[in-house]
């Protein structure tokens, strides 16, 4: 028997681009033998794939959370006559008796952020069989489901208006559209982040007791108290959809049988919300050392500072940029790349208002991502990271397999794939970071002796198939244990 | 184990300020450990800057000192609004009512001063008028389900900021509109050739008007949907003129002459239409519409809104209809089934005046009820929604109030429309005024109206609020009655008693909506959340 996975995504691959995503793809690409259900939660359903499809996948479940009335609207495989008849079927009273009861539990777990994951996965499981026989939008938009959401938050705080509770259900609607699919059975699942879209994997552990594998990429708890942070305002929300994840994330953590994250750094956050050290195997992100290969610069081109970066606060191109004015008052030739697509709008008119303010329109090029990022990396001289949040970042990993010097902020697990291979410095440290980057720049053989290590260290312990591999003992692992059981 | 945490205090003061200035009240430690994260602080950092075992320590002290009272903090409240004069946002509003009646109005001007509106003419003979009534009142009936479903649906996904597949669905119902309003001719045909229902050359006529107004009306809800209602103005004007031109320069027949400005509307409001559509997709950088739902969900989740716009418009009519195709008290004698009464129209278009001077207040009470909804909600805690519900239902009786005011002065500008007409120097107009039937409809239909405009404030609210399923029923019940006392009147006594059944009707759906409305008002909290 072929192994099956369910690859569960949230707002990446294959609809997005970015590390996780690129990492799906080369996972999925090299365990050909493999047949992999993808069941992607993307933002809406209106948006096209980033990456071609690959031939053992054999089926996408997708699950649009915005752009959409209702989730029966993107249900593949349902006649449209049933999608009526469960709407039909789906009646005020009903509701009232059975699931009213159900939500309230719901929302206990959620109150209490998922101290208990184990009720808080039950519940899911149950929610998921109400949906499985009853219309989804019926429900949700239901009096008594309004009710009992009101009554529950009125006796948890006496904070909320009624604008904070119109919204945060709001929410909830579009969050708990995962329980509405009914994912194919497989031998394993592998939720890419500890997210909503772990969900399906811990309510088919919980029916099936298929095993499930948990990567994370970035710390999804983490950033999501970053994004939420900004809800200055909306104090109750905040402190509801915080709730909400914390016990989404622990629910992750609890039913997943490996945890898998990408770096040591990652281990932190997940020990500290409860995570068994025994259940954690840390796989590092791996490069196709043969796409990015080393090749030498372009003779008497002029010195070249780079970048790859989405346009994002958290990638602190502001930093970057005070860095190359510091560098061009020594340095006046040198010239300033960032590849990255813009992905905060706002911000990029501060960079931009920032790059004019330092004069640096001339010597700055960035908010444009480019196809060829290997070309990007080969055209450097120095490829410069200012992150101020990172996890296991493949901009580090792919410039040192490209044989270039690297000046990287020293966050999340940047310092487990540079070690003594380039210079890390302490992050939003612009003396540093310009320092850093003259040392390299005024020292051909420095810069040599870096990149030279850095590709060995990629050789050694960041191949693509290293990585891959490292995965599919996993899938073989649980997957056999599962048929053994 | 943390280090003697005195030395470090006031670094640690300060890095928690810092920390509550970016975040405002911490949810928890891990917020703040978040944010230490992100201010490019490590494990090491926190040992020897804060004297901390590591970070989550570190958010720990903070978290217990914001708890404390440490840190002084500010929540900012909602950003002011600007101000606007009460009686400044009214007359905005009144006047964005007003602009719908504008392109009729202006119509009707014309139609006084030069003879000639866009489709009819004041010379055109009776079985000409009669076809064109059929045709007008056919396609207002067929593009009304069709342009709230295209609405609905297009501005749905405009909201979602999904243009490209607003001009998507909008050029499908369309398409799917076009093609019923033709393939609807067949049978129409096939009808008439069974049973001889009304002359050929009136029945040619008809489908020729029927079918170019329906397009208009198409190209109508295209348009509103881009927001350039404004234009309907212009385009009736430009149309109109291109009326006057071909009759009054060129000397061309009522009939040619409406062809040509029919032809130049459609064709102006579809190039007015498509452009914007386009200028509106192509500011989203795309242009094929990416994994459209299922056209079996598209049709189903407008399906409501279709059916809504058909009763709606079916009602608006329907007593026309009932009047026109009985003999009964009829001076004219009719010769057809269907035969135009000018006198009855007249009655009718007098009480219209009443629809716009309430249409104005509607648009302001809804649009001032969206308005304040949200602020209101903002304001209210969740544990004192019954004192909130209970202010809804005031503000709900203050604007019916208002309404009703409004109304008598509505009134009384419909009659004096009435007595000003009387003496512009056409024979016809003023036979047709000082006709027995004709003050009494009015004042039917005016009173009717006054009742539909009570209904309409609430269907409205409904609509707002997604409750379309409710006024859906109002609708249809109230086309019923509206249709069964009409017609029963109208074969019993007197073909314009037909007039009743929009008064009985009107009350029905006046009674019907308000009862709907309240109860959506009495749980306004539940209403909201489930509207979007």
């Amino acid at each position: 028997m072929p192994l099956s996975v369910l690859m569960t995504t949230e707002g990446t691959y294959p609809y997005g681009a970015g590390g996780v995503s690129t990492w799906c793809d080369a996972l999925i690409r090299n365990t050909p033998d493999v047949r992999y259900v993808l069941l992607p939660i993307m933002m809406n359903p209106h948006i096209e794939m980033k990456f071609e499809p690959l031939a053992n996948i054999r089926r996408i479940v997708n699950v649009p959370l915005w752009g959409i009335e209702e989730p029966s609207e993107f249900r593949s495989g349902t006649p449209f006559a049933e999608l009526y008849e469960r709407k039909r079927g789906t009646r005020e009273d009903d509701i009232a008796s059975e699931f009213v009861p159900l939500f309230r539990r719901f929302l206990g777990c959620v109150n209490e952020g998922g101290a208990d994951p184990a009720a808080f996965g039950a519940v899911l499981l149950e929610m998921e069989n109400w949906f499985r026989a009853r219309d989804y939008n019926e429900t949700m938009k239901s009096e008594p489901v309004w009710d009992v959401f009101r009554t529950t938050m009125e006796a948890f705080s006496d904070l909320p208006t009624l604008f904070d509770l119109t919204e945060c259900l709001r929410w909830l609607y579009r969050f708990l559209i995962v329980l509405d699919v009914a994912p194919p059975r497989t031998s394993v699942t592998h939720s890419t982040a500890a997210a909503f879209c772990g969900i399906p994997c811990i309510t088919a552990k919980l029916r099936h007791g298929t095993p499930m594998i948990l990567t994370e990429h970035g710390v999804y708890l983490r950033e999501q108290n970053l994004f939420l942070s900004r809800f200055r305002r909306l104090f109750f929300c905040k402190q509801f959809l915080l709730n909400l994840i914390t016990a989404v994330v622990r629910a992750n953590y609890h039913f997943a049988d490996v945890v898998s994250p990408v770096c040591h750094y990652n281990t932190r956050w997940e020990l500290a919300h409860g995570v068994p050290q025994q259940k954690i195997r840390v796989i590092y992100n791996g490069v196709d050392s043969d796409v990015f290969a080393p090749a030498a610069r372009t003779a008497g081109a002029p010195l070249h500072v780079v970048a790859t970066a989405r346009i994002d606060p958290l990638k602190d191109i502001e930093t970057f940029l005070r860095v190359a004015a510091r560098v061009r008052e020594t340095h006046p030739a040198v010239r300033f790349t960032v590849f990255g697509a813009v992905a905060d709008r706002e911000y990029f008119d501060r960079c931009l208002a920032l790059r004019r303010e330092l004069r640096l329109d001339d010597a700055v090029t960035m908010g444009a991502a480019t196809s060829d990022v290997v070309g990007a990396y080969r055209d450097a001289d120095v490829v410069l990271l200012t992150s101020i949040s990172e996890a296991f970042p493949y901009s580090v990993i792919e410039a040192m397999s490209c044989e270039r010097a690297v000046v990287a902020s020293d966050v999340g697990g940047v310092s487990e794939a540079l070690e003594d291979c380039g210079i890390l410095v302490k992050p939003r440290d612009v003396d540093a970071f310009a320092e850093a980057v003259i040392r390299l720049l005024d020292d051909a053989a420095l810069r040599t002796r870096y990149a030279a290590r850095a590709r060995n260290r990629v050789l050694d312990e960041f191949r693509l198939d290293g990585s891959v591999h490292a995965y599919l003992e996993l899938y073989r692992e649980l997957g056999e244990e599962r048929a053994v059981a | 184990m943390s280090a003697d945490p005195r030395p470090f205090a006031p670094a640690l003061d300060a890095l928690g300020q810092r920390v509550i200035d970016r975040i405002g009240i911490p949810k928890d430690e891990w917020e703040i450990a978040a944010q230490l994260e992100v201010l490019g602080l490590r494990d090491a950092d926190a040992r020897s800057l804060y004297g901390r075992r590591d970070l989550f320590d570190l958010a720990r002290a903070i978290h217990a000192q914001f708890h404390a009272g440490v840190y002084p903090f500010v929540v900012e409240g909602e950003d002011p609004r600007p101000y606007v004069h009460p009686a400044v946002a009214f007359a905005r509003r009144y006047a964005a009512g007003l602009l719908f009646s504008a392109p009729m109005a202006l119509q009707a001007a014309t139609m006084l001063v030069w003879g000639y509106g866009i489709w009819g003419a004041i010379d055109l003979d009776l079985t000409k008028g009669s076809a064109i009534a059929l045709a007008f009142i056919a396609s207002y009936i067929v593009a009304g389900g069709f342009s709230q479903a295209i609405v609905r649906r297009g501005l749905f996904y405009i909201y979602q900021k999904e243009e490209v597949l607003a001009r998507w669905s909008a050029l499908r119902g369309w398409s799917i509109a076009m093609r019923v309003m033709l393939a609807l001719i067949v049978p129409a045909l096939l009808l008439n050739l069974l049973f001889d229902i009304l002359p050929w050359s009136m029945v040619l006529t008809a489908v020729a008007y029927y079918a170019a107004l329906t397009i208009l009306w198409l190209n109508w809800s295209l348009i509103y949907l881009v927001r350039k209602s404004h234009l309907f103005l212009t385009i009736t004007a430009v149309a109109l003129a291109a009326v006057l031109v071909a009759a009054k320069l060129f000397g061309a027949p009522p009939l040619v002459a409406n062809a040509v400005g029919l032809g130049v509307a459609d064709t102006l409001s579809f190039a007015v239409a498509i452009l914007s559509l386009n200028a509106m997709v192509r500011r989203r950088g795309a242009a094929e519409p990416v994994n459209p739902p299922r056209l079996t969900v598209l049709v189903y989740s407008t399906s409501r809104f279709f059916v809504y716009g058909l009763l709606y418009n079916a009602y608006l009519f329907a007593d026309r209809v009932i009047a026109w195709t009985t003999p009964v008290g009829r001076e004219d004698f009719p010769p057809y089934a269907f035969w135009l009464s000018v006198r009855y129209e007249l009655a009718m278009d007098l009480a219209l005046v009443v629809v716009v001077v309430l249409s104005g207040v509607i648009e302001y009470a809804t649009e001032r009820f969206s308005d304040e909804l949200i602020p209101r909600e903002k304001r209210v805690r969740s544990v004192d929604t019954a004192a909130f519900l209970d202010e809804q239902l005031r503000i709900d009786r203050r604007r019916a109030v208002q309404l009703g005011a409004t109304a008598a002065v509505a009134i009384a500008i419909a009659y004096g429309v009435s007595v000003a007409l009387r003496l512009l120097p056409n024979p016809r107009l003023q036979e047709a005024l000082a006709a027995p039937t004709t003050i009494p409809v009015f004042l039917c239909a005016a009173a009717g109206y006054v009742f539909l405009m009570f209904a309409l404030r609430n269907i409205l609210l409904l609509l707002t609020l997604s409750r379309v399923d409710a006024a859906v029923r109002c609708v249809a019940i109230a086309l019923a009655v509206n249709v069964g006392v009409g017609f029963v009147c109208s074969r019993a006594f007197h073909y314009a008693a037909a007039v009743a059944g929009v008064l009985s009707g009107s009350m029905v759906m006046a009674w019907l909506a308000s009862r709907a409305a309240k109860r959506v008002l009495a749980r306004l909290d539940y209403y909201y959340y489930a509207a979007y």
